[in-house]
């Protein structure tokens, strides 16, 4: 599969106008809520295979971009971290997804094309 | 193009083909919800109107019958206010997340002002019947009434795209609502006996169905973008 110059800058643009969220392990923690509403954070680690200070340092960020909600709360007597999509969490990952669907498949029906 | 180089290639295809179904199951997922919030409101609506029909009744038992007319009213405002506060205030904000994806659609707009006006048509209607006195029509006008609704649901649904949340059990359902209107008609000792069981028994049944098969949806992504 080649990717031609102006698909290529096109994928390259979309990941540089959000390169907050077009993080692969960040873009994995909203898909995941994205499905499950929520999670904890040990229920996130082991399902993303992240280390816990990777992922606390990613749902800090994502908590500060208003797209996730942190709370902790005591479940069998121990504290838990829950994260929690937000309504903006759920649309922005929703018309990412879209866009970048749309990219994908433009590129792959040009290298098909190619061929 | 040497073999390491098409290893490579068929490796980004497949990644992307993935990218694909994930940003499908992401693009469709608004609807499964929507579907799976719609199968818990008509199993509300249609246990719970049920349940107080069965509490209006043995409370006319208790007290007495009433006047026809306000007795017949008093289930349909029951059945309108209950519905209401079922899908409006309880089942709908759970959903939040989801919804600006699903209900500004054209078809959903049309949907509920087809249902505003039915509305307003069965009270009318049962104000017309029960002043004339012809009490025993308004059950198979009712079921005219809701029929119709139905059937023009689905066919709205059909024109605007969303046959995915309106399925062709809702056409079934119509029909059996129309067809009822004869026994209704026939018996009326029985009307509101089989205006109930038809009428609650098949939004019941739809409920479950569009409960069971919310998944379907998601499974018949395919990933092609």
């Amino acid at each position: 599969m080649s990717l031609d110059g102006d698909r290529l800058s096109a994928l390259i643009g979309l990941m540089d106008e959000d390169s907050e969220t077009m993080v692969p392990a960040r873009l994995s923690i909203l898909v995941y809520l994205y499905f499950t509403q929520n999670a904890t954070f040990p229920v996130l680690q082991k399902k993303l295979g992240l280390t816990s200070g990777n992922l606390s340092s990613h749902l800090r960020k994502l908590e500060e971009l208003g797209l996730i909600r942190i709370s902790k709360r005591f479940v069998d007597l121990r504290p838990t971290t829950f994260a929690v999509l937000t309504k903006e969490g759920a649309q922005r990952i929703r018309s990412q997804m879209v866009r970048m669907r749309e990219l994908v498949s433009m590129v792959m029906d040009g290298a098909s094309g190619q061929e | 193009m040497n073999p390491k180089e098409a290893g490579n290639d068929n490796d980004r295809s497949e990644k992307a083909r993935q990218l694909l179904l994930l940003a499908d199951l992401v693009d469709k997922y608004p609807q499964v919800v929507s579907r799976r919030v719609a199968g818990l409101v008509h199993i509300l609506i249609g246990g719970g109107i049920s349940f107080a029909t069965l509490v209006f009744m043995s409370l006319q038992d208790l007290l007495g019958p009433g006047d026809p007319f306000l007795t017949a009213l008093g289930l349909v405002v029951l059945s309108l206010v209950f519905s209401w506060v079922i899908s409006v205030r309880l089942i709908v904000p759970l959903t939040g997340s989801y919804l600006a994806a699903t209900s500004a659609s054209q078809g959903g707009r049309a949907v509920s002002l087809l249902w505003g006006v039915l509305a307003v048509s069965i009270v009318l209607s049962a104000l017309a019947i029960f002043q004339s006195g012809s009490a025993g029509l308004f059950p198979p006008t009712l079921q005219l009434i809701m029929g119709c609704g139905f059937m023009v649901t689905y066919v709205l649904a059909k024109r605007t795209g969303s046959s995915n949340f309106y399925t062709v059990d809702h056409f079934y359902f119509a029909t059996a609502i129309l067809l009822s209107a004869i026994p209704t008609f026939l018996i009326p000792a029985a009307a509101y006996m089989i205006l109930i069981v038809v009428d609650m028994g098949g939004i019941f049944l739809i409920g479950v169905h569009m409960l069971i098969t919310a998944e379907r949806l998601l499974l018949e992504t395919k990933g092609q973008g």
